[in-house]
């Protein structure tokens, strides 16, 4: 059963704060020449009165027919502002605890759109799976609970086919992946002006394989099976490997952040950095 | 094991081969534990190497079906699987000095190449010659299919033989190589074998008893060699000749040597050293004359006790000084360990409760002691009794030269048949006799003696083919293990 992470709470009410006081996140900033447009989708945001500074185009005549007074009417902007959660639902995707892994993915969206922010999610493996599940308010989130309540873990992966599809179709600028990145290391290039978070949940072999044991090890994509001796050399070699490959995925620069999550790791730190990269 | 392949064998062996195959198994299958977890994040080349042509089961457990199945080629390789091809005939013809004994035409040499040449399914088979090479001074089984193939008729064959081949002395256990190679069927052609033939087939064309003179012993009386010889078939020594270095016959003095007769033969007395050859009706025999026995000499106070007490019973050259250049010589020691070449050690002991053995006593009986350190532990009973001279007498004696070889070949001399046996000659040689003598062994001139049996071998079964699959066996098991038990760890490129 997923579960929203107890702590997201608070995180959400600091922030909340934080943006009260200090300055708006940088999705709603002005300096954000992407957010200053309206949007055009017709996810209504809020309506307010008409300032100087607004399209007097914006203004909603009927409302200023009944009201004598000129209110203008904001809506979400449908390609740029929302958020894009691709979701991997391969099987290898089974090997993390499954709790663990959709209780990140809720939580975080629960966090996202608690503080205004849309999330639209994809699940994947070979290519986009399905619809896009979209979340506007927290009380959305529970389709999103429900959708990776359902998600069966099989077939191969293909995180990059599964990422491009995404940006052709879509234009989020800001896009999580979640996934164990098992595969060759997936060329994946940020958004032009967005930001690409890689969050990875790793299970390392040697807490699941007893040292000193000959194993079988099922491929939980293909069903493929070999047979490896699994002793301390074998280990300092897949240690060896792990380094480079959190190497390789760590070095995508400030627009594409990654963040690694073990079984049982305690995910508060995680959630509150993306915060604190997103409002910058 | 058999030669042949034995079902039940291999199922026996099968089972007891396959036994620890499963025991291994089984602790494998306990030991091994089965996780899941993505390939990729072990070794990424490997998703590129990937097969999936052996079942799935057979791919986890191939290391134990093929131990399994190399235990099954094991068996039934040691149950005689697959079994020997046995089909080549080898005919092996007996060139020894016996296939010449009696009339040209009725000898077992003449009878046995004309079986050779009408006998039945012998044309496919390979011939072989059992004989001697006197220049190598060994017993040789050589491929014959040239004399024989040269050869229009058995006549011919046997002129062949006896021009090119030395009819000497063969060794039977060399028709065993011809199992080695793979004759399944062997056949000898001889006279009289003797001993049961196992494996081998024997076709006897009967023994002829030739009239010779054999020498069976030689002593040295203090002024001549006495030889005394054997008679068989009333043979009588007609002439004593003297061999030159060159072969050359030479007519020797009548003071040179004397003949008498003995119960069983003729006791011939040479004065002189060197080569000489007795001639009796029908043969003639080179024998060698080395003159004195070997000298004796002491070492230690008991053994100069001892060379004193026998040089006062009378033993004839019994010396410890005058020793001749280049003359055997005999020495008694004290102490000084056992066995060694030309010394006998002697030592005293308490305790000479033993018996010497009867080929040293000359059958007598002695007493004697036993110390590790001594070939004769001479005790009270020892030293009182005049027989333990014996033990001494044959000791020197089995230093003293036989009538025959005792010279190795030398630069510029060869061997020359002579009479019943070979000389080794040097023309250039300034000496005043030939060199050396050998005759064929005495087995050559009495009939062989029933009992035994002659084992030859089987046909060694075919190991190529079970070690090819073996080999090929294992070379599946390293690319199997190559593939399937990769390696972790490898970077990613």
């Amino acid at each position: 059963m997923t579960k929203i992470d107890p702590g997201c709470a608070a995180i959400v009410a600091a922030f909340r704060r934080r943006n009260l006081r200090s300055r708006t996140p940088s999705s709603a900033a002005a300096r954000d020449p992407m957010f200053r447009r309206r949007g055009s989708s017709f996810d209504l945001k809020s309506i307010r009165e008409y300032q100087s500074f607004d399209d007097p185009r914006a203004i909603d005549w009927k409302l200023y027919g009944r009201t004598d007074r000129a209110y203008v009417k904001e809506f979400y902007d449908e390609a740029s502002e929302g958020i894009a959660f691709l979701i991997d639902g391969s099987g290898s995707m089974s090997i993390p605890d499954c709790d663990e892994y959709r209780s990140c993915i809720a939580s975080l969206a629960f966090i996202l759109t608690s503080l205004g922010m849309g999330v639209n999610s994809w699940i994947f493996d070979r290519a986009l799976r399905g619809n896009r599940i979209s979340t506007r308010h927290p009380s959305d989130v529970r389709r999103l609970i429900e959708a990776l309540d359902g998600m069966e873990a099989n077939g191969p992966t293909d995180t990059t086919k599964a990422y491009l599809a995404l940006r052709s179709m879509r234009g989020e600028r800001r896009i999580f992946v979640f996934s164990d990145f098992h595969e060759t290391l997936p060329r994946l290039a940020p958004p032009s002006a967005g930001s690409l978070f890689l969050i990875r949940f790793r299970v390392p072999f040697p807490s699941v394989a007893p040292s000193g044991a000959e194993l079988e090890i099922e491929d939980p994509e293909n069903g493929e099976l070999v047979v490896v001796p699994w002793d301390r050399a074998e280990e300092a070699a897949w240690r060896r490997t792990e380094d480079e490959r959190e190497k390789r995925l760590s070095s995508g620069g400030p627009r594409a952040p990654y963040y690694r999550l073990d079984p049982g790791q305690n995910r508060m730190p995680v959630y509150r950095d993306i915060l604190e990269r997103l409002y910058g | 094991m058999a030669e042949s392949f034995m079902p039940m064998d291999a199922l026996a062996w099968a089972a007891g081969l396959l036994t620890p195959v499963l025991v291994l198994m089984f602790v494998a299958l306990r030991l091994r534990r089965r996780v899941r977890y993505p390939h990729a994040l072990l070794n990424r080349s490997d998703r590129t190497v990937r097969a999936d042509f052996l079942p799935r089961s057979l791919r986890l457990y191939y290391d134990s079906v093929l131990d399994a199945v190399a235990a099954l080629v094991v068996a039934l390789a040691i149950a005689g699987f697959p079994p020997p091809a046995a089909s080549r005939t080898a005919v092996v013809l007996d060139c020894s000095r016996s296939m010449l004994s009696g009339e040209r035409g009725d000898r077992a040499l003449d009878k046995a190449a004309a079986f050779l040449f009408t006998g039945p399914d012998l044309a496919d088979a390979k011939f072989f010659l059992l004989g001697y090479d006197m220049d190598a001074h060994k017993p040789t089984l050589s491929d014959g299919r040239r004399l024989r193939e040269a050869s229009a008729s058995a006549i011919e064959l046997t002129r062949k033989l006896e021009a090119e081949r030395s009819f000497f002395s063969v060794d039977y256990g060399l028709l065993r190589r011809l199992k080695t190679r793979g004759f399944g069927r062997v056949i000898l052609l001889t006279d009289a074998l003797g001993p049961e033939p196992v494996n081998f087939e024997v076709r006897e064309f009967g023994w002829h008893q030739d009239r010779v003179l054999y020498p069976a012993s030689l002593s040295w009386n203090g002024t001549s060699t006495d030889i005394y010889w054997v008679a068989s078939g009333g043979a009588e020594p007609i002439s004593v000749s003297r061999i030159g270095p060159g072969g050359e016959l030479l007519r020797p003095l009548p003071s040179q040597w004397t003949v008498r007769v003995e119960a069983d033969g003729y006791a011939l007395g040479i004065m002189e050293p060197g080569v000489w050859l007795l001639s009796w009706e029908g043969g003639s025999m080179p024998f060698k004359v080395t003159g004195s026995l070997p000298t004796v000499q002491a070492s230690g106070s008991l053994s100069e006790r001892i060379v004193k007490t026998l040089e006062a019973a009378g033993g004839a050259g019994t010396v410890t000084s005058r020793q001749s250049a280049g003359a055997p010589s005999f020495v008694i020691r004290d102490g000084g360990g056992r066995g060694r070449s030309g010394a006998l050690s002697v030592i005293e002991t308490e305790n000479d409760s033993l018996v010497l053995s009867p080929r040293r006593s000359l059958g007598q009986v002695v007493a004697i002691g036993y110390e590790r350190g001594a070939d004769l532990a001479l005790g009270p009973a020892a030293l009182a009794t005049g027989d333990t001279a014996l033990a001494f007498w044959t000791a020197r004696m089995s230093v003293a030269p036989g009538p025959f070889g005792g010279e190795a070949r030398a630069a510029n001399a060869a061997w020359k048949p002579i009479g019943e046996g070979y000389v080794l000659v040097s023309p250039a040689d300034s000496s005043v006799s030939a060199r050396a003598a050998i005759a064929p062994p005495p087995d050559e001139y009495w009939p062989p003696a029933a009992g035994g049996i002659l084992d030859i071998g089987r046909v060694p079964r075919p190991r190529l083919v079970p070690a090819i699959v073996l080999a090929a066996l294992y070379a599946l098991k390293l690319g199997l293990s190559r593939r399937y038990r990769r390696r972790t760890g490898t970077a990613d490129a």
